[in-house]
């Protein structure tokens, strides 16, 4: 017997809302006054959610139609897409967006969804342009340079 | 009254400004007209464009940009059948049996120009309230003001998903997030975890990038393909099919003013929204016809109507926006965090000193919708082949773009990762359909409610919520709680209009 994913994120609502109130009590009244006043009926509001959650149906897996072979397919549809989001976020902390964004483009279009590396440089080629000629030339912006990037030039 | 027409000479002459507006209007029509992009994410990619600009070129470049989404999104709807955003809908039950019957440009053309008169009228219709609304807004007290951000929540949770409780939590999730700040009473740390990038509040573009971008994109990339998932060749069109449509909408002027007026007073209700305004417009369109029965056919009446209610609804919409720092639609919400960013601030201190900026808004309405229907006339072909554009070919971009707003709002490198985790939450509330808009409604009123609420106990002690005008919200808020029991006992019940759909 598995909990429904639904009933998953109501209880990390219930965590997170949970947590914070219990460190609400440690501020001084008027530092705790709004996130008690938030919190505590939160909490409450959680558990009449996670309440429904169980009673509509404790089963097993996803509750999208399609059967088991669709939802694995979206399962790694899902784990491929915050892959690249994770990746898009590694890269940037390492290299900066000049460098890093122009790249995962790239390697999102080609690699990721399999299209035609004309379009992966096209794509590149265009975050280029937008985020060195727009953002740091013409607006004058500062791109974060990443944490790498300095130690190697 | 010099202010009224000052600000709509300043608008007017200002190259800059109009440059600004010239230059909104064609992204606006084309993140309406790509399905599954939306006016949302189009604000929440240009935030980053609009860094460094002043207040008023800001808000005017977004506001522009916004006011002319719907009528974009009319495109893929009248061509394939496919709503370019959720309110267009509305406009395929007769749009698209029109384009199969060889009428695709006498449709494009009557939803043109309908989107035209509709947003021209909405921005009328908030300016002929603004003598009423200002008093109203400067009479409220800090007891007022807090009770009207729990009223906007709660409001805007019962409108806006089946579960009550799934968008009281989200909007308290996002008054939550609100207090993560240093304390202004106190100057206490409170849930910052000694992250100086948190001391002044979780950066809004960052939250609202978090809960509404990469959520999409996910998805996006989850269900692949086309966006639009259509083979089928564009209908084809000629400009004088596309004048006849819009002379269309002059034969029936009645009902391009009746459902104008109607959709801009849907819009100033908060949490309604662009699905209610279409779909109350249009049935008002069947209602009142001589012919109902050729609706859901191919009834140019069918199209005028939702497109009007489409675009006037957000001039009803800016009014709670602006006045009350309530949106008046999930799109208002995220501009209102953008125009805080830029250092607008909703409320009474508007109506007192910020009324030219809100005529500069008002005029700004007019006159993109009026461009509007200049750069649809020009460009509607190639807009119809971006339906066309692969999802894998935006994602990666617009995750970009997403990370470049998220750092430049406060130049801190941990809004990206604090933006990773609001995104992967964000995606899972879209995918277990928890409605998303009330977070940011709490995000952005939660510092008003809370200081609000600190003025109010230092005059009235506890017993402010006896104040009269208190009581009004407090009944405003438990009739919002009673009429979302109401029609969930109702549902099922109610058979709606009884239209023929023939696509």
């Amino acid at each position: 017997m598995t909990l429904r994913p639904q009933a998953v994120l109501t209880l990390v609502m219930l965590a997170f809302f949970g947590t914070l109130s219990a460190i609400a009590l440690t501020f001084p009244p008027s530092a705790a006054l709004m996130p008690l006043i938030i919190g505590i009926p939160a909490v409450i509001l959680c558990l009449v959610q996670l309440f429904s959650d169980l009673r509509a149906g404790i089963i097993e897996g996803d509750t999208h139609s399609g059967g088991y072979d669709a939802g694995h397919q979206r399962f790694k549809a899902e784990l491929s897409m915050f892959f690249w989001i994770f990746a898009f976020l590694v890269g940037i902390l390492a290299f900066g967006f000049v460098f890093a964004a122009p790249v995962l483009v790239l390697a999102f279009i080609w690699l990721g969804s399999r299209e035609k590396f004309i379009y992966g440089l096209f794509g590149a080629i265009g975050t280029e342009v937008i985020l060195y000629l727009v953002f740091d030339r013409l607006l004058g912006l500062t791109l974060f340079s990443g944490f790498v990037t300095p130690l190697l030039f | 009254m010099l202010t009224v027409f000052d600000s709509l000479f300043g608008l007017l002459s200002s190259p800059h400004l109009m440059g600004l507006i010239l230059i909104a209007v064609p992204i606006g029509l084309f993140f309406g007209a790509i399905p599954g992009l939306g006016g949302k994410l189009g604000i929440v990619l240009m935030i980053p464009f609009v860094f460094g600009m002043d207040k008023l070129s800001g808000a005017v470049f977004l506001l522009a940009m916004h006011a002319v989404v719907h009528s974009g999104g009319s495109i893929p709807s009248i061509l394939f059948g496919v709503p370019g955003t959720g309110p267009d809908a509305a406009t395929i039950v007769d749009g698209f049996p029109m384009t199969k019957k060889g009428q695709a440009g006498r449709a494009l053309g009557a939803s043109l120009g309908a989107s035209g008169i509709g947003g021209v009228i909405g921005a009328l219709f908030l300016a002929a309230t603004l003598p009423f609304l200002r008093p109203l807004v400067l009479s409220f007290s800090p007891a007022e003001f807090f009770l009207l951000a729990i009223f906007g929540i709660t409001f805007i949770a019962v409108l806006s998903g089946d579960s009550l409780t799934k968008g009281l939590l989200v909007g308290m999730f996002g008054l939550m997030l609100a207090t993560v700040r240093l304390d202004p009473h106190t100057g206490i740390q409170r849930f910052t975890f000694n992250q100086l990038f948190l001391w002044d509040g979780v950066d809004i573009i960052t939250a609202v990038l978090g809960m509404f971008a990469l959520p999409e994109m996910i998805a996006l990339g989850v269900k692949g393909g086309s966006i639009a998932g259509q083979s089928t060749e564009a209908a084809r069109y000629n400009l004088r099919e596309v004048l006849e449509g819009i002379i269309d909408v002059f034969r029936n002027f009645g009902l391009t003013l009746r459902t104008s007026i109607i959709g801009a007073v849907v819009g100033v209700i908060p949490g309604l929204g662009g699905d209610a305004a279409s779909w109350i417009c249009y049935g008002h369109a069947v209602q009142s016809s001589k012919t109902p029965e050729k609706f859901g056919t191919g009834a140019v009446e069918g199209v005028i109507a939702p497109e009007t209610a489409n675009n006037a609804k957000e001039g009803g919409a800016l009014l709670p926006t602006l006045f009350f720092g309530v949106p008046g639609s999930s799109g208002m919400a995220i501009l209102l965090g953008a125009f805080v960013m830029l250092g607008i601030v909703p409320g009474p201190e508007l109506a007192m000193t910020g009324m030219g900026l809100v005529w500069s808004l008002i005029w700004t309405l007019t006159v993109a919708n009026l461009l509007a229907v200049v750069v649809f006339l020009a460009f509607a072909p190639a807009f119809s082949k971006l339906t066309y554009v692969r999802g894998s070919l935006l994602i990666p971009f617009v995750i970009a773009l997403a990370f470049l707003g998220s750092f430049l709002s406060h130049a801190a490198w941990e809004n990206m990762v604090l933006l990773c985790g609001l995104g992967t939450l964000g995606y899972f509330l879209k995918k277990y359909k928890w409605p998303r808009p009330p977070f940011v409604i709490g995000l952005v009123l939660g510092p008003i409610a809370e200081d609000s609420l600190h003025k109010a106990l230092d005059i009235w002690g506890p017993t402010f919520f006896m104040r009269p005008l208190s009581l009004v919200f407090i009944a405003l808020i438990v009739g919002s709680v009673v009429f979302y029991f109401w029609r969930r006992s109702h549902r099922g019940n109610d058979r709606g209009l009884e239209v023929h759909f023939d696509t």
